[in-house]
């Protein structure tokens, strides 16, 4: 329970400097784009009254989303997808044994590789068969 | 706490250590990446808690840091500083620590330290 307090304590301290920060970003966005003061702190009242005070449960998510790649995270996710499509070795991935995956894989592969070629085949001389279309004028 | 953790060290014999490692070894690439990073990350508020020097030099660079974001949106007003002092209040005064592995992240990314982590954690781990 102590934990629990202590958690939601600090989700809602959060959730709160994460609204100053959006409310900064607000600011500094709109009076980046309209140099006019009337005109931009309207615009800033109304944003930060539909995008806080009533929508803060959608934005809220938008803005972490929006954060975490200005920060660059979806570079380590690329760099994650780049690093596993080599995968963990398949002797890990299918067989417990030293070798034993890696000639199972291999044979898979193998059966795939020639299952593969035959329907290319086939699809092949069905397209060489059909007659050409005539040619409209 | 260094004479703690070098003690522990000390005391823990071979087959645990192999336990841990195997522990390690056993886990996905993601989870592998995800524990290097952390514990690089943890480096820098456990240093803080050694020394308190590392501390003050970590508080000045939170406070640099939002005040440079903040006096970029609202200029050099009062409402700069109101605005600054409530942020500090919470991840300075607050949540030193939690701040400071968050910065620590974002400089890592920033500077794109995170890719070491990820490429050099699958090219040893597959070793």
């Amino acid at each position: 329970m102590l934990v629990l307090n202590l958690f939601l304590n600090i989700f809602s301290d959060f959730n709160f400097i994460l609204k100053i920060f959006f409310f900064v970003f607000i600011v500094g966005f709109v009076r980046q784009k309209i140099t006019h003061n009337v005109l931009a702190l309207i615009l800033i009242s109304l944003g930060v009254i539909f995008l806080i005070f009533f929508y803060w449960q959608l934005f809220s998510w938008v803005y972490m989303i929006y954060i975490l790649i200005t920060m660059g995270v979806s570079s380590i996710i690329v760099d994650f997808f780049f690093v596993s499509m080599g995968g963990e070795g398949p002797e890990k991935m299918v067989g417990a044994e030293e070798g034993q995956g890696n000639k199972a894989m291999k044979a898979r592969d193998a059966v795939h590789t020639g299952l593969e070629m035959q329907q290319r085949n086939q699809t092949m001389s069905r397209l060489r068969a059909k007659p050409k279309p005539p040619r409209p004028f | 706490m260094f004479e703690q953790i070098k003690n522990y060290l000390k005391n823990i014999n071979s087959n645990k250590r192999a336990f841990l490692f195997s522990l390690f070894k056993t886990q996905s690439l993601i989870l592998k990446i995800i524990i290097i990073t952390l514990l690089v990350i943890l480096i820098v508020p456990l240093l803080m808690y050694a020394f308190p020097i590392a501390k003050y030099v970590m508080i000045a660079i939170i406070i640099f840091f939002i005040f440079d974001i903040v006096v970029r949106s609202f200029g050099n007003s009062v409402l700069t500083y109101l605005v600054t002092l409530v942020l500090l209040y919470f991840l300075v005064y607050k949540y030193l620590y939690l701040t400071t592995g968050a910065l620590i992240f974002y400089f890592f990314l920033s500077a794109g330290v995170m890719s070491v982590f990820v490429w050099g954690t699958s090219k040893f781990s597959k070793k």
